[in-house]
C-alpha cells in the first residue's frame, strides 16, 4: 500500500496524478459500492451469531457522521442481504429488537448490531475506514441562480475559471492548486480529459495560506488571455494542446467584482456570498444595482460551505465557485448561472 | 429640522443595512494578514513533548504550544483522512510490521538545519515506544516492530509525536507555523519563576515568514499563563483576551453574556480506583455495591448543570464508537443489598473507606462529596480526604507521598486519535490490574477488553467533560479539531480598530443617508 503527497514543485505532475486517483478514488459509484459491502458483511455477521432468532424487529440508527441518505441506502442494502436468510424480520413489537446503529470514531465507522434482550450475546461491531464513507452533501436549489457541480477533489482548490479554447464549444475548465494549474475538458470519448502543469517556484514560495491567489481574465490583451495571480506576481496561460505558463509581471490592482448576465435581461449581475467564516456553510446571491436606484437581489443559494472563491467567465455568463464542502471535506468547484421565470 | 430627523433616519437606515448587507467576495472572505492574537491558560505548559506526561492537562496544553512551533509526520483531518504534513508518501509490508516514511524535502529547522530521515528518527526516537525500531534507509524514515501497527498512522497523528531538534542548551527547534521569541529553556524557567512567584507568565510565537505550511495569517501569537479562570473570562468580555479556557460554570454564564464559546468533544475522564491491596477494596462485592449507588446522571446533570456527560465507559464514545453499548447501571436496591452481605466493619461508621482527591481543581471535590452522598444511602460510609500537593499533578499511580486511601477520584486527559493506545496509557497509568493489552485491537476486540476491565469493577467511570473555549469576536476562521487541536495558525483577525464582521463600505447599494 502506497500514499503519495509529494507538493513542491519538482514533483507537481506526481500530484496531478495523485489528484486524479484521489477523484476516481472518491468517486459516487466507489463509495455506493463501500456502503453495499459492509451492509452485506454486517448481515453475513448478524445470521452467524449463535443463538439467533427465528424472528426479530429491526432498529435502525444513526449516531455517525454519515448523511440520512447513506443510512438508508446501507439500511436497504442490509435488509437486502438479509432477506431470505435463517433471521425474519418482522413489524412485531413482542420480538427480539435487532438494533443496528452506525456509530463513528476520528477514523473508523463502526456498524454495531444487537439483539435485544441481549443475553450472553455478544454485540457485532463491524470497523470501516472513515475516510472511505465521506458524509454526502445536501443539495439546495434557488430559483433565480443554479448551481452545478463541476469537479471535486480532497486537495485545497484556490480557484477556478471556465475558459473557451478556440473554436470548441466546450469550454475547459482551469483550476488552479496550491502548485498546479490544472485543466479538465470533454473527451472525445465522452468522458473528462484532464492535464496540468506545475507552477513556478516564483509563485509557491511560501504558498500563501489563502485567497491571495486566483484568476484573471486579462481582457486587456488581445485576444484575451487568463491569467493567475498569486503571491504578488502575474503568469499568463497559453491554452492549446500543452498548457504554459509566462510569468513576466507583477500583480497590481484588485481582483474585479464577479459579474454575470441573466439570460432574459441581458442586464449584469454582481455575485455576493455571506462572508462568514471558514467553519460555516455560505451562500450566493446576485445583485443588480443602478446608480441613484436600490439594489435588486435574487434569493440566496445556499451552498455546502465556505465560498472561497468566485470568478466569473469573460463572456459573463457564468462564474466558477470554490467551495469547501463542510460535509466531506472535498474542495469543490460549481458553475453559477442565472436563471429567469420560475 | 426635518432635514436633521432626516438624516438621523437615514443613518440609521445606513447602519441597520450595514449589519445585514451581503458582501462581495474578495472584500469580505479574504482573510487579513497581521494582529496579535492573545491567548490566556490557566496553568503552566512546556512545548517540549518529550516532558509530558499521558492523560494530564499539562501535556494537552503543552501540545496546543508544540502545534505552533513543530510538525508531524502526518495528521488527522476531520473527515478521518490522513494527511501528509512531514511525511510526503510512506508504505508498509503486507503485515504491518515495517513502515517507510519520505521525508518531504527542502525544509528547515528554525535554526537553518535540513529536516532529514535521521533528524525525524532522532526525535521520534523518545517518543516512541522501545519496541519500536526507528532507523534510516536513504531519505526515509524506517519504523519497524515484533507487533503489527495496523494503526501507525494514526498513532503518529496525534501528540506528542512531534518532529523537533533539541539544541545546545535545552531549547527546540521546529518546523512549525511559528517561532518562540524566546527559547523553549528560558520560556520554561520563565513560567515556573511565575508560578512560585504567583505571577502570570507569558510567551510570544512570532509568525515564521519561512514555514513551508505557509506564513499564518496573524503576526504574532501572546500565551499567558496562569491566569485565574475568573480572570480569563473578565478578560475575554473586556476584549483583553481573544481565547481563553472556560471552566463549566464560566461556560454557562458565557453564551447569555453574548460571548462566543467552542466546546470540543468529550476530553477528560473522571474516575474512581479502588486500591485493591487493601483489605476493604479488595472485596468484590463492595466494589459492585459502590458503583451501583453512583447516580452518574445527576452528577452530570445537576452538579454539573449539563456541561459534562455520565460515562459508563473509560474510553468517550468519540473515541471508541462503542461507548453506547454499556448502559448507566444504577441500582440502590441491589447495592443495599451487596452491602447487607458485607462484614459490618466494612465500610461503617467506624471505619469509613477513605476517598482521596487526587485531581487538580475543585470540581473534583465537589464529585467526590457527591460520591460520598451517594455511598452513604447504600450504607457504605466514605470519608473525603485530600491529596497531598494537588497544585499541579493530574494523578498519582502511586500513593506513596499520601496516606492510604480505599478510594482515588482521579482525572484523564484523553489525546490519543487511537482507542487501543489511550485505554492501555490509562490503564499503565492508573495501575488497573488487566490481563490483557489493547494496542492493535479492533473496535470488537477493544469492547471486549473494557467491558472485561469494567466488570472487574477496580476502576468506575463517572463523567465525561468536554473543553470550552471562549473566542473574542475579532477571531476568524477558528476550524479546530473535535478533538481539541485549536489549528491557530489557520485563524486571522480583525483589525484592531475595526468593529467585528463589518462588511467593508461600498458594497452597499440604497443605503444613501
Amino acid at each position: 500500500m502506497k500514499h503519495n503527497f509529494h507538493r513542491p514543485v519538482h514533483a507537481a505532475a506526481a500530484l496531478v496524478l495523485a489528484l486524479l486517483a484521489a477523484v476516481l478514488a472518491f468517486s459516487p459509484a466507489s463509495r455506493a459500492d463501500a456502503l453495499e459491502d459492509a451492509a452485506r458483511t454486517l448481515a453475513a455477521k448478524v445470521a452467524a451469531l449463535p443463538r439467533l432468532p427465528v424472528s426479530a424487529a429491526l432498529s435502525w440508527e444513526n449516531r455517525s457522521s454519515l448523511s440520512e441518505y447513506q443510512s438508508a441506502l446501507l439500511r436497504r442494502a442490509f435488509l437486502s442481504a438479509l432477506a431470505g436468510g435463517r433471521l425474519l424480520l418482522v413489524e412485531n413489537a413482542a420480538a427480539p429488537v435487532l438494533r443496528v446503529t452506525l456509530s463513528d470514531t476520528p477514523a473508523h465507522i463502526l456498524l454495531v448490531a444487537v439483539l435485544q434482550p441481549a443475553e450472553e450475546q455478544d454485540p457485532v461491531l463491524l470497523e470501516m475506514d472513515r475516510a472511505a464513507f465521506p458524509a454526502g452533501q445536501g443539495v439546495s436549489l434557488a430559483a433565480r441562480i443554479e448551481r452545478q457541480l463541476l469537479w471535486h477533489q480532497p486537495e485545497p482548490l484556490l480557484d477556478g475559471i471556465e475558459w473557451a479554447e478556440g473554436a470548441n464549444p466546450e469550454s475547459s475548465l482551469l483550476l488552479l492548486t496550491r502548485d498546479s494549474l490544472l485543466r479538465v475538458r470533454s473527451a472525445q470519448d465522452g468522458g473528462r480529459a484532464r492535464d496540468g502543469v506545475p507552477l513556478p517556484a516564483s509563485l509557491l514560495l511560501p504558498w500563501p495560506r489563502e485567497g491571495q491567489a486566483g484568476f484573471t481574465t486579462g481582457a486587456s490583451t488581445l485576444p484575451p488571455q487568463p491569467k493567475i495571480r498569486m503571491n504578488g506576481k502575474v503568469c499568463g496561460v497559453t491554452l492549446g494542446e500543452k498548457l504554459a505558463l509566462s510569468c513576466d509581471g507583477d500583480a497590481g490592482g484588485a481582483k474585479p467584482d464577479p459579474l454575470i448576465a441573466a439570460p432574459c435581461s441581458k442586464e449584469n449581475y454582481r455575485l455576493l456570498t455571506g462572508g462568514g467564516d471558514r467553519n460555516e456553510t455560505d451562500w450566493i446571491q446576485a445583485e443588480k444595482s443602478a446608480d441613484g436606484e436600490g439594489a435588486r437581489l435574487t434569493p440566496r443559494l445556499e451552498m455546502p460551505g465556505p465560498v472561497l472563491a468566485l470568478t466569473a467567465r469573460p463572456e459573463g455568463n457564468s462564474a466558477i465557485a470554490i467551495v469547501r464542502n463542510l460535509l466531506t471535506g472535498d474542495y469543490e468547484a460549481h458553475r453559477i448561472t442565472l436563471a429567469c421565470g420560475n | 429640522m426635518k432635514p436633521i430627523a432626516s438624516r438621523w433616519l437615514a443613518g440609521i437606515s445606513f447602519l441597520a443595512l450595514l449589519a445585514a448587507a451581503p458582501a462581495p467576495l474578495d472584500a469580505a472572505r479574504a482573510p487579513r494578514h497581521g494582529g496579535t492574537l492573545r491567548v490566556e491558560m490557566s496553568r503552566s505548559a512546556s512545548a517540549d513533548p518529550r516532558s509530558w506526561r499521558a492523560g494530564t492537562e499539562e501535556a494537552a496544553a503543552g501540545a496546543r504550544l508544540a502545534a505552533l512551533l513543530f510538525d508531524r509526520l502526518v495528521e488527522l483531518d476531520d473527515y478521518g483522512r490522513i494527511q501528509p504534513r512531514l511525511a510526503v508518501a510512506w508504505t508498509h509490508d503486507t503485515a504491518f510490521h515495517l513502515w517507510r516514511f519520505a521525508i518531504r524535502a527542502g525544509i528547515k529547522f528554525s535554526d537553518g538545519t535540513p529536516l532529514t530521515a535521521t533528524e525525524a528518527a532522532l526525535a521520534l526516537r523518545p517518543l516512541l515506544a522501545a519496541s519500536r525500531q526507528l532507523s534510516v534507509e536513504g531519505d526515509a524514515l524506517v519504523i519497524q516492530s515484533a507487533a503489527p501497527m495496523p494503526d501507525l498512522l494514526l498513532e503518529l497523528a496525534a501528540p506528542p509525536y512531534f518532529v523537533c531538534r533539541a539544541l545546545p542548551g535545552g531549547a527546540l527547534a521546529g518546523t512549525g507555523p511559528f517561532l518562540l521569541e524566546k527559547t523553549p529553556a528560558a520560556a520554561a524557567a520563565n513560567v515556573a519563576a511565575a508560578n512560585s512567584s504567583g505571577a502570570p507568565a507569558r510567551m510570544v510565537f512570532r509568525a515564521n515568514p519561512g514555514a513551508w505550511s505557509g506564513r499564518p495569517y496573524i503576526d504574532a501569537v501572546e500565551v499567558t499563563f496562569g491566569v485565574p479562570a475568573q480572570r480569563q473570562f473578565y478578560d475575554l468580555q473586556m476584549g483583553l483576551a481573544d481565547i481563553v479556557e472556560l471552566t463549566p460554570d464560566l461556560a454557562l454564564r458565557a453564551a447569555p453574556s453574548g460571548l462566543r464559546v467552542w466546546t470540543s468533544a468529550p476530553l477528560t475522564l473522571y474516575a474512581l480506583l479502588f486500591d485493591e491491596s487493601l483489605p476493604a477494596a479488595a472485596d468484590p462485592r463492595l466494589r459492585e455495591a459502590f458503583s451501583l449507588s453512583l447516580d452518574r446522571a445527576s452528577m452530570a446533570g445537576v452538579l454539573l448543570q449539563k456541561q459534562a456527560e455520565p460515562s459508563s465507559t473509560l474510553l468517550p464514545q468519540w473515541l471508541s464508537g462503542y461507548a453506547f453499548l454499556v448502559a448507566l447501571e444504577t441500582d440502590m436496591d441491589r447495592a443495599k443489598q451487596l452491602r447487607a452481605a458485607l462484614p459490618a466493619n466494612f465500610a461503617g461508621a467506624a471505619a469509613p473507606l477513605r476517598l482521596r482527591v487526587d485531581a487538580p481543581g475543585d470540581l473534583p471535590r465537589l464529585l467526590a462529596d457527591r460520591v460520598a452522598l451517594d455511598a452513604r444511602q447504600a450504607g457504605l460510609q466514605v470519608k473525603v480526604v485530600n491529596r497531598v500537593g494537588t497544585s499541579s499533578a493530574t494523578f498519582s499511580a502511586t500513593a506513596t507521598a499520601n496516606s492510604p486511601a480505599e478510594l482515588r477520584l482521579v482525572s484523564w486527559r484523553y489525546s490519543s486519535l487511537l482507542a487501543g493506545a489511550e485505554l492501555d496509557s490509562l490503564a499503565a497509568a492508573f495501575a488497573i490490574p488487566r490481563a490483557e493489552t489493547a494496542a492493535g485491537a479492533n473496535s470488537a476486540q477493544l469492547f471486549a477488553i473494557e467491558r472485561r476491565l469494567l466488570g472487574e469493577r477496580s476502576a468506575i467511570p463517572l463523567v465525561v467533560l468536554p473543553e470550552s473555549t471562549g473566542l473574542s469576536a475579532r477571531v476568524h476562521d477558528w476550524t479546530p479539531a473535535r478533538w481539541g487541536d485549536w489549528r491557530l495558525a489557520d485563524i486571522w483577525l480583525d483589525a484592531p480598530d475595526a468593529p467585528p464582521a463589518t462588511p467593508a463600505p461600498g458594497k452597499l447599494a440604497g443605503a444613501q443617508p
